[in-house]
């Protein structure tokens, strides 16, 4: 896995990623207001593919202003964690993801035994889950962040938890 | 949700810089009912800037819950027990809270219109 910027990642950028389940979206409104947002992501060859529409806000704001920063880490009780910051051109794209991504998307979000048990859970809302995404059919899509800009975000552990400073950028 | 206003997993802030959305993890604190951000290396010229403040938790589809506030931040002097004695003292902010939503997938329920 690279960085899209032609550079591999760290190695703790790797870690990051591998304990990330989902990934917090910042975009631009065509009024120029910031939006953001967590959202389920695959990582696949050179590209973040995130599994959010074009009638979603965040696809609305990627059609309107096509650039995305994406944060990953934080997550399970871990304010204090080291974050990957990732900044780049988006798309908003309908219809199915590519089959790779989707696999991926399937296996991690849906297959995973985790994921398995999560639904088990919660077997009675999933017809709701079914109609809510039948909403969205007639412009079901995803979107797209091809990275230019990589950033290991260091994490000072304390009271105060975060204090983020860049370590490296591998742009 | 009411441990997400209090002690979320994780908060972030987003900002528009250049026409672009900078995102950047935060430190948030309730006071008096009042919504305080701390944002940690460097907060140059966000006092009175419009910002989006996310605090979000879970994995898997039906863990997913967030709180999603958007306001203005206006710059305040750190809270007596901001805990940086001795290092940088973190630049604090009030959020003045305009439109929020909140998520909670595992609640997911039949709407009544009614």
């Amino acid at each position: 896995m690279s960085s899209g910027t032609g550079s591999p990642l760290p190695r703790e950028g790797l870690r990051i990623l591998r304990r990330s389940w989902t990934v917090l979206v910042g975009t631009v409104s065509a009024r120029s207001r910031p939006f953001l947002t967590p959202i389920h992501y695959v990582w696949c060859g050179d590209e973040v593919f995130i599994t959010t529409g074009p009638r979603s806000w965040t696809g609305r704001n990627v059609i309107a202003n096509p650039h995305a920063t994406l944060v990953f880490g934080g997550e399970r009780g871990w304010p204090a964690a080291p974050r990957l910051r990732v900044t780049g051109p988006a798309r908003c794209v309908h219809g199915w993801m590519p089959p790779r991504a989707l696999v991926r998307v399937a296996l991690r979000y849906y297959l995973a035994p985790r994921a398995l048990l999560d639904q088990l859970r919660h077997l009675r809302q999933i017809p709701l889950r079914q109609r809510y995404y039948a909403a969205y059919r007639d412009r079901m899509g995803y979107i797209v962040v091809r990275p230019t800009t990589v950033e290991m975000l260091d994490a000072e552990h304390g009271r105060d938890g975060f204090a983020g400073a860049v370590l490296a950028a591998l742009d | 949700m009411a441990d997400l206003v209090d002690d979320a997993p994780r908060a972030h802030l987003a900002f528009v810089d250049g026409n672009r959305a900078e995102v950047v993890p935060v430190v948030t604190r309730r006071v008096g009912g009042q919504q305080l951000v701390a944002v940690p290396g460097g907060a140059r010229g966000l006092d009175g800037r419009e910002v989006h403040l996310v605090r979000d938790d879970g994995q898997y589809w039906f863990e997913l819950r967030a709180l999603a506030i958007r306001g203005v931040l206006r710059a305040i002097p750190a809270p007596h027990d901001s805990g940086r004695e001795g290092g940088d003292p973190l630049p604090w902010f009030r959020l003045e809270p305009g439109r929020t939503v909140a998520w909670d997938y595992g609640q997911l329920r039949e709407a009544d219109d009614e």
